[in-house]
């Protein structure tokens, strides 16, 4: 065997056994994490079950603000399951190598962001059990769906999501469940085994694999894309101040990407530290995806800045008034700190150094987490808040169900990204090889 | 065709004399008030700034396919500065506006006039700047290119804004700026095509064949990006139904030929490219890229026709007149690339 296939089987091997180490032996303090994530998680859904039994009166939305932090987490939450595929089939239809190391997490997080967001419409029913009345389904009542409202529109586009992240994510894996499998003994071999569909390696399964994998990524772009753009049109096609907007499809398709990408970094770097990983994920792929978060945000801000500039500059006095009070009305702490961590704090990006520095980007991913949530709730309420008629006008001030139920929703999500690590490999084992062989 | 090569200094003179050749044909040989020179500003500005946003985007993104193309794209930059003076000529015809009769803060007749010029002029400087340093392979590139993509954005959300949608004020689009920019860079794409295609016929590189290739996947991923955004508007305002925003749809598809320009802008800046580039092998096709890629480029006319001819005139003769001058202009800038980018350096 020549020197440079030695070096590259001595590499291969070390990458398999490290991310197969990621999956042995859960170390005491994983446990604990677990447990604080599926802590809040059952506060969430305790207080849920409260909701139900007294009512949607125990949580602060009422006229005029209708949709609160409910909604807004749903389009925090699908914003973050959006990203997460179109980081990763983006990136590969753009040959961009440095997703490999990013893309398994990506897609993950994709997946349990979209079981997260696709609660919220359940919680924010009120009878939650009614909520089979969304599909069109022959009924005696004869009641029909009314497919002219993007809410509609919403369920559909989100499930048809699911369902394409859900199979984009698994097909990216089988290769490397079939290294697990190799590992694996007794009853997780058999699960691997059934997972990993019979994948030998063969040259012609890797010739469908390649493209089907292809077909699925640009499948998956188009489709989130305009999946994200019926989102935004929840809000668009109605015609309150600050919402009715042509901008908002791309505005928002912008936004989930930044977003995301923060959510990727903020997952990825402890994930990196804790599993030893900096082997695999180097600073030059931080250096690349802080890239990606600096893009996304200069769009945010463009966006930002056209809507607010077009507002007093085509004179329409409802518009006007609704962005003045955006920024000096009873939002105003909230708005401004959406600014200062979505559209300034990013702008620290263009220093290579920073880029370069992983603690700075992983606080940098939390502002920016921040700011998005509070992104979708000032574009909600403030808007509700204050339409057109001054007599139904009012302050939106959340109640602790519903901060409760926000914190169970992270818990889950938490949770799940937890035993995600440990159930599955974390990187894209073939995709690295390939890099590294490259 | 090589005696269209010339030198920076007889290159300049040609430029005057084509822009006092412009000027004179929308001051003193026309009559009355037509649109003729905001069309030619705001079809050649995406045309001129397109190529060079293409390959300052793909140094940023570290995109080696537009290597071979990127001198030929890059030999249009001087060209900004020849739209921002041209601009400046504007002046004479602002009574185009209506907005000339309001009192507006943002839109006045001084203002307007100079924030536009300001704005293109620093464009041209930083493309200047980027391409030395490109062409040099100066590490400072790629914040350079960075800084032009920017003032590229801004200069043409502002032709969409304030040069074609302020025709219609009161009425307004926060989806009409991201629509120019896109389209700017569609152009510069289906001049790389172009470009390439006609490279192809004295030299049948693997190279040149690639970047034809790449300029016509991206073309095909921008047409479904342009629909995106054209329907994004459309549906938006179609849905909300408020009788002041639907009114600038109702006008351009109630009546004839604005309907058909319409249909056929969709057909050719997207239904088109789409259907055309779909497949790997038509990709390759030398013939069916030229076609495609002109068609994008006639496409782009159509849509600023659709905008603009339902507020103002147009005077037909003398347009052909002005676009032709337009084209002999960045024809002789581009055999003359070595030259100028010579000079450059």
């Amino acid at each position: 065997m020549k020197p440079k296939e030695m070096k590259e089987l001595e590499y291969n091997q070390s990458l398999e056994r490290d991310i197969l180490d990621a999956l042995r032996n859960p170390r005491p303090i994983f446990w604990l994490a677990v447990l604080v994530c599926a802590g809040f998680f059952a506060i969430g859904m305790a207080t849920w079950v409260y909701q139900m039994l007294k009512g949607m009166g125990v949580a602060g939305i009422n006229n005029p603000v209708g949709w609160g932090v409910y909604i807004t987490d749903f389009v925090f939450w699908v914003g973050i399951a959006h990203s997460g595929t179109l980081i990763s089939a983006v990136l590969f239809l753009f040959r961009a190598k440095f997703r490999n190391v990013f893309n398994r997490s990506a897609e993950a997080m994709t997946v349990f962001a979209v079981m997260t967001a696709g609660l919220y419409p359940l919680i924010h029913l009120g009878r939650s059990w009614l909520f089979y009345w969304l599909f069109p389904y022959p009924n005696q009542r004869q009641l029909w769906v009314n497919f002219q409202s993007p809410l509609v529109w919403d369920v559909f586009a989100v499930s048809t999501y699911f369902t394409i992240s859900a199979i984009f994510w698994y097909v990216g894996m089988v290769p490397d469940l079939a290294i697990v499998r190799r590992y694996a003994s007794g009853i997780r071999k058999r699960i691997y085994s059934i997972l990993s569909l019979g994948w030998t390696g063969s040259l012609r399964q890797w010739k469908h694999y390649s493209r089907l994998y292809m077909f699925l990524a640009a499948f998956a772009t188009p489709l989130v894309i305009s999946v994200h753009s019926v989102v935004s049109w929840d809000f668009a096609m109605s015609i309150v101040p600050g919402w009715h907007t042509t901008i908002f499809a791309p505005y928002f398709v912008a936004g989930a990407i930044f977003s995301g990408t923060a959510m990727v970094l903020t997952l990825v770097i402890p994930m990196m530290k804790i599993f030893r990983l900096e082997k695999y994920i180097t600073v030059d792929h931080f250096d690349k995806i802080a890239k990606v978060l600096l893009f996304t945000s200069v769009i945010v801000t463009y966006s930002y800045i056209v809507e607010f500039a077009l507002a007093f500059y085509g004179g329409h006095k409802f518009e006007e008034a609704h962005f003045l009070y955006r920024a000096i009305g009873d939002y105003r702490y909230l708005y401004w700190m959406m600014l200062f961590c979505n559209s300034l704090l990013p702008l620290t990006l263009f220093i290579r150094k920073l880029r370069r520095n992983i603690l700075y980007l992983f606080i940098l991913s939390l502002f920016v987490n921040v700011g998005m949530w509070l992104e979708r709730f000032v574009i909600i309420v403030s808007s509700l808040a204050k339409d057109f008629d001054p007599y139904n006008w009012g302050v939106y001030v959340p109640k602790w169900p519903e901060v409760a139920i926000t914190l169970g929703s992270f818990g889950m999500f938490f949770m799940f990204f937890l035993l995600f690590t440990k159930a599955l490999p974390v990187l894209a084992i073939t995709e690295i090889k390939e890099e590294a062989a490259e | 065709m090589s005696s269209l090569q010339l030198r920076p200094a007889m290159l300049t003179i040609v430029a005057i004399a084509i822009g006092v050749l412009i000027v004179l044909i929308e001051t003193v040989l026309q009559d009355g008030s037509n649109g003729n020179l905001l069309l030619v500003l705001a079809f050649w500005s995406a045309l001129i700034q397109g190529p060079v946003a293409v390959v300052a985007a793909a140094e940023i993104s570290l995109g080696k396919w537009i290597k071979p193309m990127k001198k030929e794209l890059l030999t249009f930059y001087p060209l900004i500065l020849f739209i921002a003076i041209l601009f400046i000529f504007l002046y004479f015809k602002i009574d185009i506006y209506k907005w000339t009769e309001i009192d507006h803060q943002w839109l006045s007749k001084n203002f307007f006039i100079l924030r536009n010029s300001i704005l293109l002029l620093l464009s041209f400087i930083l493309a200047h700047f980027y391409v030395r340093a490109s062409l040099k392979g100066k590490s400072e590139r790629g914040t350079l290119a960075v800084l032009f993509i920017l003032s590229f954005v801004l200069t043409q959300s502002l032709v969409a804004y304030d040069w074609i949608m302020s025709l219609d004020y009161p009425w307004i689009s926060t989806m009409f700026g991201p629509i120019f920019f896109l389209e700017s860079f569609y152009a510069g794409l289906a001049i790389s095509a172009i470009i390439a295609a006609f490279k192809l016929l004295k030299n049948n590189s693997e190279d040149i064949r690639k970047v034809m290739r790449d300029s016509a996947l991206f073309m095909f991923g921008i047409a479904l990006a342009w629909a995106g955004l054209f329907y994004g508007q459309y549906l938006v305002i179609w849905y909300g139904n408020i009788p002041w925003e639907t009114n600038y749809f109702s006008v351009r598809m109630s009546h004839s030929p604005f309907r058909e320009m319409m249909y056929l802008v969709i057909f050719i800046l997207f239904i088109f490219p789409f259907i055309g580039l779909v497949s790997r092998k038509s990709k390759f096709s030398r013939v069916w890229v030229l076609i495609v890629s002109f068609s994008i480029l006639g496409g782009l006319l159509i849509e600023r026709l659709f905008y603009i001819l339902p507020v103002i005139p147009l005077n037909g003769l003398w347009l052909v007149i002005e676009f032709i001058l337009m084209t002999v202009l960045m024809i002789i800038f581009y055999r003359s690339r070595k030259e100028i980018l010579k000079y450059s350096e």
